[in-house]
């Protein structure tokens, strides 16, 4: 459900982009989302079409590429991937668990294409 | 075609909001909890019970409750006497940054040793906005599965107390205490788990004695 309030802090983001008159009509915005963040892909998509936005906007279409979960140990320096939140948070080399999240909490728009 | 490179953080707007928010609690040394829990959990029936003992303690407190569009939990809490501000999210299954913004300027925050949030009943989205807290608990009862804590780890993940209520139902339903903390160590290995009756009034104490510990700690200004 927090996809609807999220994509319309994506759009106002792109309004204010597209706002600059050397961007034409955008045919893809570009997303890196991690994997902690929950993003259903599928409805903030269709939350993105619903939303209404200017003329700039209105055929542009989400890309979402999804960024893995991925810890990095301070003690060994390995860094190792994770599938989910649900996986143990110790190193995959010396199953130390003093580690730190390197990737997977990334939820920024990248660019646009037009 | 033609490409511009952004690179700009989507919560970056409520990102923003809270940490205004933290750095003016952190002047005004209040600490600011946030509770999240399921509907139906038992957060307000639990503010309910709390609000009147941290008051004898000498405790100086708010309460902003959200509800999607009613106002009947802070209707029940300002029955007490108790300081509340109600934020209706119209429909939003969470409560942001900038509506506790707003709340928080309904308050005379100034001389209050603490602000409760209550969060829109839901384990799910409550969980990825920062409202510029300093804690999350994470609330559940007996009367849910067992299994919650990994159905919805991200909040479990994010919290600094795990908070167990309805304990007196045990008996009767088929709720696997050991399991549960099983699923929330599995998830957060160094959280506390305090487990309670809001209906019998045990373990009650317990959490008062955790929040006022963190009251101190943020007034000592170490947190």
């Amino acid at each position: 459900m927090h996809e609807i309030k999220l994509t319309e802090n994506i759009v106002a983001i792109l309004e204010r982009e597209v706002a600059s008159p050397e961007v034409g009509r955008v045919k893809k915005v570009h997303l890196e989302v991690g994997r902690l963040r929950y993003i259903v892909p599928e409805i903030m998509q269709t939350a993105f079409i619903n939303i209404p936005k200017s003329e700039k906007l209105e055929k542009a279409v989400l890309e979402i590429k999804t960024l893995p979960l991925e810890i990095k140990c301070q003690t060994c320096g390995a860094v190792s991937m994770l599938k989910d939140f649900r996986s143990d948070f110790i190193c995959g080399k010396c199953s130390s668990e003093d580690v730190k999240i390197v990737s997977g909490d990334e939820f920024n728009i990248t660019g646009i294409e037009w | 075609m033609a490409f511009k490179v952004i690179k700009e953080s989507i919560l970056k707007y409520n990102d923003d909001i809270a940490e205004n928010i933290r750095t003016l609690l952190k002047e005004k040394k209040i600490l600011m909890v946030n509770i999240i829990s399921s509907p139906g959990a038992g957060k307000t029936t639990f503010l309910e019970k709390v609000g009147p003992m941290l008051g004898r303690k000498g405790i100086r407190f708010a309460i902003i409750t959200g509800d999607c569009f009613t106002s009947r939990d802070a209707e029940r809490i300002d029955a007490l006497g108790l300081e509340v501000v109600q934020i209706n999210t119209g429909g939003a299954c969470h409560i942001d940054a900038a509506l506790v913004k707003n709340a928080l300027e309904e308050i005379n925050i100034s001389g209050k040793d603490l602000i409760i949030v209550e969060n829109v009943g839901n384990l799910v989205c409550p969980a990825e906005f920062d409202i510029g807290e300093d804690m999350k608990i994470a609330f559940l009862s007996t009367a849910e599965g067992a299994d919650k804590p990994l159905k919805y780890p991200l909040v479990i993940k994010e919290s600094k107390l795990a908070v167990v209520n309805k304990v007196d139902l045990l008996k009767y339903v088929d709720f696997d205490m050991d399991f549960s903390e099983k699923c929330i160590r599995q998830i957060n290995p160094g959280l506390e788990v305090i487990k309670i009756s809001c209906k019998s009034g045990e373990g009650i104490e317990r959490v008062l004695e955790w929040i006022k510990n963190k009251i101190k700690i943020k007034k000592e200004n170490v947190l």
